[in-house]
């Protein structure tokens, strides 16, 4: 089992009121399998990836990766994880504009400390599996939106993480561009043979996915 | 691609930005060392001007003021010369006359200084320096007259040309291009009895300049000549800095002033720029954050920017600062050019310049390190969520 998360809670407090986004989550997911996340806006989905991304704690509960509990690690060990095992595909793409596709997709493997050799090599591969290759020079500011997710995508891959999350990677694209991100998910899971959650609003582009839950009153609740 | 590069593109990529960042800096730098070069460079001109007649003794009317190079308020009849020239352990006594000539625009220095000196005794004035190569000091009696360097540069004068003072025709036979003191730059120099003549100033001279005999003390001296001669005061070297010093002691304290008011604006406007940097970036910042950057990671980038930032416009800042003291010194203090070049180290204050760019890559190291320490503790996803 890659993910294992139980009893995850998370809490914000407000100034008047405590706001129970999770209410006690528990969720297992096997290597390899394409999770699907469903739930409206505002149920606690970013949330929920955002801890499983470890890029924001629970207030209580524990989550596993691979075996270990990463709750109670430091902040440079989750640092670690999270450019080494996990690569996040956020729902506004969170690309850095004054780069380019090419050295948007090569930064993580630089914090990685990999060889610009070898930065360079991966991220024209990765470019093109997301057949992004004829605009590898181009500013973000000169593709359109399902250019920026592919961007994102290829990014979310540069370090060969294990896992993938993807927050609503759909959320602001056409119909068309939708299915084409979910497709294009779906080869890169099998071609490199990654753990992929996707998080949406959208139950339409999740069909063919292994496993479905919806996130309903800060409680994961399985799909059939 | 490395992290140093991701910054330096980061740089030249938004240009806009980081232009008028650079630009602000540059202006902050250039304030801080163009007032402080003017300021020292002004205090540096009067320290210069007070080292006339150094190791001499200067006779002037009782109760006058001596200044610089000259006595105000002071007549004294130029036969007393020879009275001095009794007095025990006196080697040689110069009668002078000097006319400062005020010119009605405000102006830094005097338009010019007529200095009357009797020929062959030039060497009191102006030391070891000859006129300029193809120049000769005036001859007896003769309407000639040697300028400054500086004086001859704004009128256009070369040996030979002629001149108008005081309604009489008068002809330039040198020019004096001095090193030591800029004030010769500003004379017109010429025979004692011409300058009498011109001015009106009849048997009358402002002051001599006895030169004790080696074994004669300055003190020993000046007290013999004002026990021997009444109503006159002889002024040694140490006594004639005295009426300067507390001047030249205001210059320096109101340098100082002047040097921590300029530092302290732009180095206000210096940190205003950062902090505007670093926030207009901190979404970059929180994307890098989630990636997985290590923490130094993080921290470099943010310092590394701000320092590039900082060197960049502190390099154009000095260059700005340099050429705006050149020209703040040429068009408010009227000091000539080639003054300005021959105390090029002394307008522009080396150590200034060092502690300027110490402090300002201080400033930026440490204002990187607090708000990317304050971006790290706030967390990716919450700036990223407040970016929203």
């Amino acid at each position: 089992m890659i993910i294992k998360a139980s009893k995850i809670k998370k809490y914000y407090q407000s100034s008047q009121s405590i706001i129970k986004v999770l209410k006690g989550v528990d969720l297992q997911v096997e290597e390899g399998e394409l999770t699907a996340i469903i739930g409206p806006s505002g149920s606690g989905k970013t949330t929920l990836l955002n801890i499983l991304g470890l890029l924001d704690n629970p207030t209580s509960g524990e989550l596993f990766l691979d075996g270990e509990n990463v709750t109670t690690l430091s902040d440079k060990e989750k640092r670690k994880i999270r450019l080494h095992k996990i690569g996040f595909i956020f729902q506004n793409f969170n690309l850095i504009s004054s780069l380019t596709t090419l050295e948007n997709v090569e930064l993580p493997m630089a914090l990685a400390g990999k060889s610009p050799i070898e930065q360079r090599q991966r991220a024209i591969k990765l470019l093109k599996a997301v057949k992004l290759d004829d605009k590898l020079n181009s500013k973000i500011h000169q593709l359109s939106m399902g250019e920026i997710q592919r961007v994102a995508i290829a990014r979310a891959f540069a370090n060969n993480p294990s896992i993938i999350l993807a927050d609503e990677p759909t959320a602001q694209l056409d119909y068309e561009n939708k299915m084409n991100i979910i497709e294009l998910l779906q080869r890169l899971r099998k071609e490199k043979n990654v753990t992929i959650i996707v998080s949406t609003h959208d139950p339409n582009i999740v069909k063919d996915f292994d496993k479905t839950y919806e996130l309903k009153n800060g409680r994961l609740i399985a799909q059939t | 691609m490395r992290i140093f590069t991701m910054c330096i593109k980061n740089i030249f990529r938004r240009r806009i930005r980081a232009s008028l960042c650079i630009t602000g800096f540059s202006l902050c730098i250039m304030l801080i060392i163009s007032v402080s070069s003017t300021v020292n460079f002004a205090t540096y001109f009067i320290e210069s001007s007070n080292l006339f007649y150094k190791g001499k003794i200067v006779v002037v009317s009782k109760n006058s003021y001596f200044i610089q190079i000259a006595p105000i308020g002071s007549a004294l009849l130029e036969e007393l010369g020879e009275e001095i020239e009794d007095v025990e352990g006196v080697k040689t006594v110069v009668p002078a006359l000097i006319i400062y000539s005020i010119s009605p625009e405000k102006k830094f220095l005097p338009t010019n200084i007529t200095v009357g000196i009797p020929c062959d005794k030039w060497k009191v004035l102006t030391g070891p320096l000859e006129p300029d190569k193809g120049g000769r000091w005036p001859k007896n009696n003769s309407r000639e007259v040697v300028v400054g360097r500086y004086l001859a540069d704004r009128n256009n004068l070369t040996v030979g040309s002629k001149i108008i003072i005081r309604g009489i025709n008068f002809t330039v036979v040198g020019i004096l291009s001095p090193s030591l003191s800029s004030v010769l730059s500003y004379m017109i120099i010429m025979p004692l009895e011409v300058a009498q003549e011109v001015y009106g100033y009849y048997g009358i001279v402002h002051m001599f300049i006895v030169e004790p005999m080696e074994e004669v003390s300055e003190d020993e001296l000046a007290e013999r000549i004002e026990e021997r001669i009444s109503n006159v005061e002889a002024l040694t070297t140490e006594e004639r800095n005295q009426f300067i010093e507390p001047l030249i002691n205001d210059f320096r304290r109101w340098n100082v002033a002047i040097e921590v008011f300029s530092f302290i604006i732009g180095s206000f406007f210096i940190v205003v720029l950062s902090l505007i940097n670093v926030y207009e970036r901190r979404k970059e910042i929180a994307i890098i954050d989630s990636i997985g950057a290590a923490k130094h990671q993080l921290i470099t980038i943010v310092i590394l920017e701000i320092v590039l930032l900082c060197l960049i416009g502190g390099a154009m800042g000095t260059i700005l600062g340099i050429i705006s003291s050149f020209i703040l010194l040429r068009w408010l203090g009227k000091i000539a050019p080639e003054i300005l070049l021959e105390h090029f180290w002394v307008v522009i204050n080396v150590p200034m310049l060092i502690n300027v760019f110490i402090i300002i890559f201080a400033m930026g190291t440490f204002l990187g390190l607090v708000l990317a320490i304050g971006m790290l503790r706030k967390g990716a996803i919450n700036i990223l969520r407040d970016e929203l």
